[in-house]
């Protein structure tokens, strides 16, 4: 529901279409699908899918983030983003889990939390060089 | 041939000798000069009816409803309904197919809480609302938190307050629904929207009216409010059992 607070599923989810222009917050519990213009932040608790029509001028946030279209803003996806060859993306990218096909643009930077987490770890030393290396400090 | 008058006559008396052989006994009432629907439907809260039966078209049961809806004391009325066209909206809404099968749903009396439309100031509607012109026009509505802009030839309102835009465009020039047609091509739909909302504003910049069951409710501008389980309705056992 549009601007509501539920997160379960309520129905077939929101569609804006091609020859429709938005000004505010989209929010819908269900996915969103847009053919049409926005400007104004987009939210889902699931999918977002943004066909090739579409323009959106803002930030967007969803679960599964699909984007065919052209968006300026940062995107956010609790599972996934995925920029299909005719998407266009100028803003930063959040995931865990990023498609960029062939002739797609995307100018930003891009975040994903668990990758950053895996290079930390790498960064650290183990216990035993660890050790080591304090008793050779001491000796 | 019989004359439309005598046509509602024998129909209800059919509906009572049914009612009669259910063991469904009631005071019948019927609008006049003299007495309005909803003079009638607030005469029946008054004297503390637990069921008020509409027998009619959409449009009368929609005057029902708008009495029902508005009226503290009719906050525990149940309504029923017996359509008069069995392939209305309204029959599919409570699932009877016939005459027998709209009176035995009211012996049943399986209860379903319904959403209904509230139309600014205050009209209440229970079927689909629809706005509809020749050529796409601009549409200006407004959604909580959100403002917007379509083109649109059909705007169709549900009652949850759900908004259904279609433009025009899909159809695309003669000759090209034309060739579709020869090859059997659909046309990926990318102009339809849909919104599901709590309140809804519609403005235009040419009055156009909302429709409901025929009738001409308002025109734009438009305010309209979900109403989310605000009456009891009596519908068919069936209809219930496939919900579930």
């Amino acid at each position: 529901m549009l601007g509501g607070k539920t997160t379960g599923p309520s129905g077939p989810g929101t569609v804006v279409g091609a020859n429709v222009k938005l000004v505010g917050t989209l929010q819908d519990a269900s996915d969103i699908t847009i053919h049409g213009r926005i400007e104004g932040e987009v939210i889902s608790s699931q999918g977002i899918s943004i066909t090739e029509t579409a323009y959106i001028k803002g930030p967007v946030s969803g679960e599964v983030v699909t984007v065919a279209g052209k968006v300026r803003g940062a995107l956010t996806a609790t599972s996934k983003i995925e920029i299909l060859p005719t998407g266009k993306v100028f803003g930063s990218i959040t995931t865990k889990d990023l498609s960029i096909k062939s002739g797609a643009i995307f100018i930003g930077k891009c975040t994903m939390p668990e990758g950053e987490k895996e290079a930390e770890e790498e960064k650290m030393p183990d216990k035993e060089t660890l050790k080591e290396t304090t008793t050779y400090e001491v000796e | 041939m019989e004359s439309p008058k005598a046509k509602i006559v024998s129909r209800q008396e059919k509906i009572k000798d049914i009612l009669g052989d259910l063991g469904i006994a009631g005071e019948t009432v019927s609008p006049s000069a003299a007495r309005t629907i909803e003079e009638l439907t607030h005469l029946g809260i008054i004297k503390g009816y637990s069921t008020i039966v509409a027998v009619g078209p959409e449009s009368l049961v929609n005057k029902v409803i708008t009495v029902l809806a508005t009226q503290k004391e009719a906050k525990d009325v149940v309504l029923g309904i017996i359509p008069d066209d069995f392939n209305s909206q309204i029959a599919r809404k409570i699932g009877v197919k016939d005459l027998y099968a709209a009176c035995e749903a009211l012996k049943n009396r399986k209860l379903e809480t319904v959403d209904l439309c509230l139309l600014e100031p205050n009209k209440y509607f229970l079927t689909d609302g629809t706005i509809e012109t020749f050529f796409n026009q601009e549409i200006y509505f407004s959604i909580e938190n959100l403002q917007g802009k379509a083109l649109a030839n059909k705007v169709i309102i549900k009652p949850g307050l759900e908004v259904f835009f279609y433009d025009k465009s899909l159809q695309g020039s003669p000759l090209s629904s034309f060739w579709r047609w020869l090859f059997g091509k659909e046309k990926p739909d990318i102009y339809s929207s849909f919104f599901k909302t709590k309140r809804l504003r519609i403005e235009s910049q040419n009055s156009l009216s909302l429709k409901v069951a025929g009738q001409t409710l308002a025109k734009t501008p438009l305010t309209l409010h979900n109403r989310s389980r605000l009456l009891k309705i009596i519908a068919a056992r069936d209809r219930i059992k496939k919900e579930k």
